[in-house]
């Protein structure tokens, strides 16, 4: 009996260093909020092509329009950051929604007063809101009440917020591309 | 020893008397409400997609800004095929595995392509619970192997189609069209 439980453990201890060696890289560890960790993957990735969006514009563009009827690059950009704020202000934690940036819908719109840096500043400010919002969201939680209001559950409001936030760079992508500038989605990856 | 006994009879027969506890009630429904939020999202690019696509005019389905960028026609195909794509990817169906972008140009045949790949994403949806939307993962390999759940491959669709719709948002407005997001709500 006890030379067939020597067996087995050795038995037991050889498979295992046999699998071991087999299998160098250990499976990703399952998350434990699947799907809002990965409306946030989805958001992170948008948030970078924005934010690399907003460096690359040339100087001499900054307020460029392709025509008279859309936003310009700045009030883009200002506009992006109304739309992170106004989703985000809540769930992150303030207790009064940012001022507007891309106020009145006009060429007068703040965005066009205020310097390329202060912009970028409350742009930047914006994604780290929202980012904050983001960590108060899990997948127990993604269910209840948007505390944003209007959008339904904690998680709907946040990957609206992205969606939204995703119809502005296809804006950009196209501004970009009448500029023969490849936007950040482009450079190194295919259709999508 | 006769007391013990009666004792023992008498809790016996209190114990059998007690009426039957009253049935558990039958469990809630299971919640909708992170496909619901997710569903508002969809509805509404779907919306403004499809009546991009009725607004453009045929002659303009040709249309691109720059050589580097897809037509509007082409655009329309791109959304049609990655709806089949990435609802199929949610829901485990396949679409007609053809490419509307590479392969139609007329507007009514890209309209068409257009309307049938959104019937397809609402069917997956309609199949969708919250059982299982972060339960089950799904890899979509077209796209850089990207692990995602069946809520999250729905999510992406409709991000994705935001992202195209605002592509067809800067075309239209340089064709003087107001697109149905900024146009005034029908009465």
């Amino acid at each position: 009996m006890k030379v067939l439980g020597v067996s087995v453990l050795a038995g037991v201890v050889f498979a295992g260093a046999m699998l071991t060696a087999q299998t160098p890289q250990q499976p990703a560890p399952v998350s434990a909020n699947p799907l809002s960790d990965q409306i946030k993957t989805y958001y992170t990735r948008v948030k970078g092509y924005l934010t690399r969006s907003i460096e690359m514009v040339p100087a001499d563009k900054w307020k460029w329009q392709p025509t008279p009827d859309v936003r310009t690059f700045a009030r883009t950009f200002g506009h992006i950051s109304d739309d992170n704020n106004g989703a985000c202000w809540q769930l992150g934690g303030l207790s009064a929604r940012p001022a507007t940036l891309d106020t009145p819908d006009s060429m007068d719109s703040k965005a066009h007063s205020m310097t390329r840096e202060e912009v970028t500043r409350i742009y930047l400010d914006s994604f780290a809101l929202c980012d904050k919002a983001f960590e108060q969201v899990n997948d127990q939680n993604a269910a209840t009440p948007s505390v944003a209001g209007g959008r339904g559950t904690r998680l709907g409001s946040l990957a609206y917020n992205w969606a939204h936030i995703n119809e502005h760079y296809g804006n950009l992508v196209t501004y970009f591309r009448l500029n023969s500038i490849v936007p950040p989605s482009s450079a190194g990856r295919g259709g999508f | 020893m006769r007391k013990a006994l009666a004792l023992i009879l008498g809790v016996t027969a209190v114990a059998c008397s007690q009426p039957a506890p009253p049935p558990a009630p039958p469990p809630p429904p299971p919640s909708t409400a992170i496909v619901s939020s997710l569903k508002t999202s969809y509805e509404m690019v779907k919306g403004y997609v499809t009546q991009a696509a009725e607004q453009i005019p045929e002659a303009k389905y040709s249309y691109q800004p720059t050589k580097d960028v897809r037509t509007m026609g082409q655009l329309i195909g791109h959304i049609s095929d990655a709806n089949y794509l990435i609802c199929g990817y949610s829901s485990g169906q396949t679409g007609p595995g053809t490419s509307a972008e590479k392969s139609l140009t007329k507007k009514a045949d890209l309209q068409k392509a257009l309307a049938d790949s959104f019937a397809f994403c609402d069917q997956a949806f309609a199949a969708m619970t919250n059982d299982v939307v972060g339960g089950q993962d799904v890899t979509m390999t077209v796209i850089n192997n990207m692990k995602t759940t069946r809520a999250g491959a729905f999510a992406f669709n409709s991000a994705h189609d935001m992202e195209h719709y605002g592509n067809l948002v800067t075309y239209m407005r340089m064709n003087k069209m107001v697109p149905p997001s900024s146009a005034p709500p029908s009465k």
